[in-house]
């Protein structure tokens, strides 16, 4: 059954025998990998709505505990988990705005596409988290305010749009500028919301500052 | 080995990490210094909570992380609010945990300036003269905030002269640039207390600067009350001290004082079971981001059409 589904697969154009998992896949060749699994409907049910999104807050939330205490502990890893699912549940409100009804598999699966595209974000806070988690703390810290940030922040930025532009083409078939209108709205509306959830109270005086520039 | 053998491998990495880590995570007990007739604390009066002010743990994991550093005081300082801070001092009561004393950070466009000891925050658009004196007409204290030169044409002589205390030591002065020796000639210039404090995020250890306060009563008002006379000492990361000289002398000869500038929680992540958690910990991480939560094919199902 499995050599047939194999067969079967590659024949369709699915996935090549390295992808081991579908964020590897996403992430290296978002193009196939998103219209092969937009084809094929999942046989989950409407709970794969949280599955990712609960996966991805429980891996934020290992990596603020391996930051903020060099191990993996119950405590932080609760309380991180609920901080991250926050802003991830925010997220979901956000993509559902910016699908509207224009969805063409359903939102559940939608949504457990979308999050498959966070690997490039995931790799990013784990090599900060291993940076921090190994190096004496005196020493992290010089890598961690320079430039290092930016330069590789900006490559994941980077990445990252490439892979929703390709999730808006491949799963909701969007045209190119379609896709391109929706990632602008999406990124805006989430990096709102993430501003308003983890900095509103300093927000108005940053502003501010901004302006008086 | 299977994929589905290389997911579980990562799953029970990451299982193991967790029972490492968790049984490793002992709040110390720390010990209680008295010197000349004072009682020495360990304090840190810098110090965010998720939300609202960029920080990732929330506040009652913030305290207990201040038990894990074995920080006797903490200030909870969130930008512009207090409610977080009040959170974590009710938490902190009802857990036997440190003196958690509320504040805020007040975050302006020309100065950020610690308010601690309020129970109403202060408008962040007055000048910082006019902060001050709010400050302490409510019986706290002002304390600049990593006053580095950019901050610095808020203050003119006459609020320099106004403030309670100066951070000397920031996790700034462990970076490269001039951090270092500004926040020392703002310390130079006023006449506060030393103040050292790790503008805690959830990312830098809590701690990692901190103040030695000479109290006279181990309680908020005991601790605001060594700040305004002055009773702190602050050594940053080349031995140098700052405060009363005579306090540093005391700090100097003393090996419990020692022992209270020295953070439990890095001594902790050195030992055995730590280091064996976040090795297996990363190790997890990065075998469930590599082969997922379920195998490409498992997640599409044309092939069973």
């Amino acid at each position: 059954m499995a050599a047939r589904i194999d067969s079967l697969s590659e024949r369709d154009g699915g996935p090549p025998t390295w992808a081991t998992s579908v964020d590897v896949w996403v992430m290296l060749r978002p193009r196939a990998a998103y219209e092969w699994l937009a084809a094929s409907p999942s046989r989950a049910g409407k709970w794969i709505v949280l599955r990712r999104p609960l996966a991805l807050a429980f891996l934020l939330a290992c990596m603020m505990s391996l930051v903020a205490s060099q191990r993996l502990t119950l405590r932080h890893i609760a309380g991180g988990t609920v901080s991250a699912l926050f802003l991830l549940l925010a997220q979901v409100g956000v993509l559902w705005l910016v699908c509207g009804r224009r969805r063409t598999i359903p939102f559940a699966r939608t949504v457990d596409l979308f999050f498959a595209s966070y690997g490039p974000w995931v790799l990013w806070v784990l090599a900060f988290s291993y940076l921090w988690a190994f190096l004496p703390m005196r020493d992290a810290l010089k890598y961690f305010w320079t430039g290092s940030i930016t330069v590789t922040g900006g490559t994941v930025v980077a990445w990252s749009l490439y892979l929703d532009c390709r999730f808006f083409r491949g799963v909701l078939h969007r045209s190119r500028a379609g896709a391109a209108w929706d990632v602008a709205r999406l990124w805006t509306l989430s990096w709102c919301v993430c501003l308003v959830i983890f900095g509103w109270s300093a927000l108005p005086a940053e502003v501010a500052r901004i302006l008086a520039r | 080995m299977t994929i589905t053998a290389m997911r579980s491998v990562s799953v029970a990495l990451l299982l193991a990490a967790l029972a490492l880590g968790t049984i490793s995570d002992r709040a110390p007990s720390n010990p209680v210094v008295e010197l000349g007739g004072y009682r020495v604390l360990a304090a840190d009066f810098h110090i965010h909570s998720f939300p609202l002010s960029w920080a990732s743990l929330g506040p009652l994991d913030t305290v207990e992380q201040a038990k894990r550093e074995g920080l006797d005081v903490i200030a909870m300082t969130p930008h512009n609010l207090l409610w977080v801070g009040q959170l974590g001092r009710r938490y902190s009561q009802i857990t036997g945990g440190p003196l958690v004393i509320s504040g805020e950070e007040i975050v302006s466009p020309e100065y950020h300036l610690l308010a601690i000891g309020i129970s109403h925050t202060v408008a962040w658009h007055e000048s910082v003269g006019s902060a001050i004196d709010a400050i302490h007409a409510q019986g706290g204290i002002a304390i600049a905030a990593h006053p580095i030169k950019a901050f610095w044409p808020a203050y003119d002589a006459d609020s320099v002269r106004k403030l309670d205390g100066t951070e000397v030591l920031h996790p700034l002065a462990y970076q490269n640039g001039p951090g270092y020796s500004e926040l020392q000639e703002f310390y130079e210039r006023s006449n506060a207390a030393a103040i050292g404090d790790s503008d805690f995020h959830g990312v830098l250890h809590m701690g990692l600067c901190r103040t030695l306060v000479f109290v006279r009563e181990a309680a908020e008002s005991g601790v605001l009350e060594a700040i305004r006379a002055r009773r702190t000492v602050v050594i940053d990361r080349d031995g140098k001290a700052y405060g009363d000289p005579q306090l540093i002398a005391v700090v100097r000869a003393s090996p419990e004082c020692q022992r209270l500038l020295e953070s439990p929680a890095i001594q902790s992540a050195a030992k055995p079971l730590a280091r064996w958690s976040r090795i297996l910990g990363m190790l997890g991480l990065l075998g469930t981001l590599l082969f997922g939560l379920a195998p490409p094919r498992a997640e599409g199902s044309r092939a069973s059409r």
